[in-house]
């Protein structure tokens, strides 16, 4: 368990008026969780499809990386990491 | 802001369908653009509308065409502008940009990288992206792409477009255009197969095509000598899946090999000099030719996107080296026999 920083850009910083949060997590899932918790719908319809996947034009990146080619949700975090959020269509 | 894009050349190719055995065959040749490639068609909507939103100034993320296209079109606007590019960019492509005066912020990673930081970049700095915060206008720009090949074909539509994919909002714009025709009556169906190309070291659209999903896994690490099309992580790739399976089209890759054949090919036989990712199109057309997937009769329409001397070390070894000889014609006729 260590204390993320999560920055959120575009209509999701929006969504729940901060484009920074820090929580204590041990894991993305448990990152997201809290940050659920803590912003209800407005935060979790905005990452998650109805069946509880990230929605496609989600980006998650873990300093930098894409979770895709990590662990995905499951993705370990420790004290310090930086997590992006990134809800739009960007690029080509 | 206005440098003249569009409007190119459709050149009807007897040669090169010739030698590939189609009947009817046209390239739209978008090498000839006033920064060389298609992307003028996007820049110039981009930099426009940024002068209308009072940006101060103009950016992008790029694998180099887009760069040289919307540093043009700033330096006319009289905007700063700034260019996120991978690090292992092409020279001539960094020389273009950085000559319009963009500063050039060359990121170390993939384009997917520069395109995550410019993303970053556009919530903290007050300037237009042309493919991020302007994005929806910059693909509109695209679509002249199918308009202009149907006027250009006397309102008459082709059977079977071939567009290369990066991000996949090219071929995702034409098909838009020839629907807007159709809703405009200008022409009379939009029964047009529309396939996507791309290379073999970066096809995620093309795998997702074939696994038969709209699942569009990213590419870590693209590696293919077509850098424009370089994009391992695709913004419009689940829109182009679902585009290409609509039209009835194909998605298929080309291996760097068959890419410089490719541009040998349109060459020698159009004298059309493409950069790698303008002769994907061709070369993905020869192999659907050679495996019946595009019938012989069908008249095709491929989209070359990107010019030669953008990318002449990509080319450069596939070349025959110059001969040498002596000042005189007895070793002159000894090389022409």
């Amino acid at each position: 368990m260590g204390k993320v920083k999560l920055r959120l850009l575009a209509t999701l910083a929006t969504a729940i008026g901060r484009n920074e949060v820090e929580t204590d997590a041990s894991s993305l899932n448990e990152a997201l969780d809290a940050l659920t918790a803590e912003y209800g719908d407005k935060f979790k319809t905005k990452i998650f499809d109805a069946t509880g996947n990230v929605r496609r034009q989600i980006k998650i990146y873990v300093n930098g990386k894409d979770i895709r080619f990590v662990n995905y949700l499951d993705t370990a975090l420790k004290d310090g990491d930086d997590v992006l959020i990134i809800p739009a269509v960007t690029g080509g | 802001m206005d440098l003249g894009a569009g409007y190119t050349i459709l050149h009807k190719c007897e040669g090169l369908a010739r030698a590939l055995g189609l009947k009817t065959l046209y390239v739209k040749d978008d090498t000839v653009n006033p920064t060389y490639s298609f992307k003028d068609r996007p820049a110039t909507v981009a930099v426009s509308k940024a002068l209308e939103f009072g940006a101060k100034a103009v950016g992008c993320a790029s694998t180099g065409n887009l760069a040289a296209a919307v540093a043009a079109h700033a330096a006319k606007a009289g905007l700063p502008c700034y260019v996120f590019v991978p690090s292992d960019i092409e020279l001539n492509k960094i020389v273009q940009a950085s000559t319009y005066g963009a500063r050039i912020v060359a990121v170390k990673g993939t384009y997917d990288d520069a395109n995550r930081l410019a993303a970053q970049a556009s919530e903290v700095y007050d300037w237009a992206f042309a493919n991020i915060n302007i994005r929806p206008y910059y693909v509109e720009g695209s679509k002249t792409l199918a308009f202009e090949v149907c006027e250009q074909l006397g309102w008459e539509t082709p059977d079977h477009v071939i567009v290369p994919v990066a991000s996949g909002a090219l071929l995702c714009a034409i098909w838009r255009g020839l629907k807007e025709f159709k809703q405009l009556n200008l022409i009379d169906n939009t029964q047009i197969k529309v396939t996507g190309a791309q290379p073999s070291g970066c096809s995620p659209v093309v795998n997702a095509f074939k696994s038969n999903t709209l699942d569009v896994d990213p590419i870590e690490y693209p590696d293919t000598i077509a850098k424009s099309l370089a994009i391992g992580d695709p913004g419009d790739g689940v829109y182009a899946v679902k585009t290409i399976r609509e039209s009835e089209g194909i998605a298929e890759s080309a291996t760097d090999a068959e890419i410089l054949n490719a541009i040998e090919l349109l060459a020698k036989t159009e004298g059309i000099f493409a950069e790698p990712a303008g002769a994907v199109t061709v070369a993905v057309l020869k192999k659907l030719v050679e495996s019946g997937e595009i019938s012989l009769d069908e008249k095709v329409v491929c989209y070359v996107t990107g010019n030669g001397l953008k990318a002449t070390e990509a080319i450069l070894n596939s070349v025959p080296k110059p001969v040498e000889i002596e000042p005189n014609l007895e070793s002159l006729a000894k090389i022409i026999s």
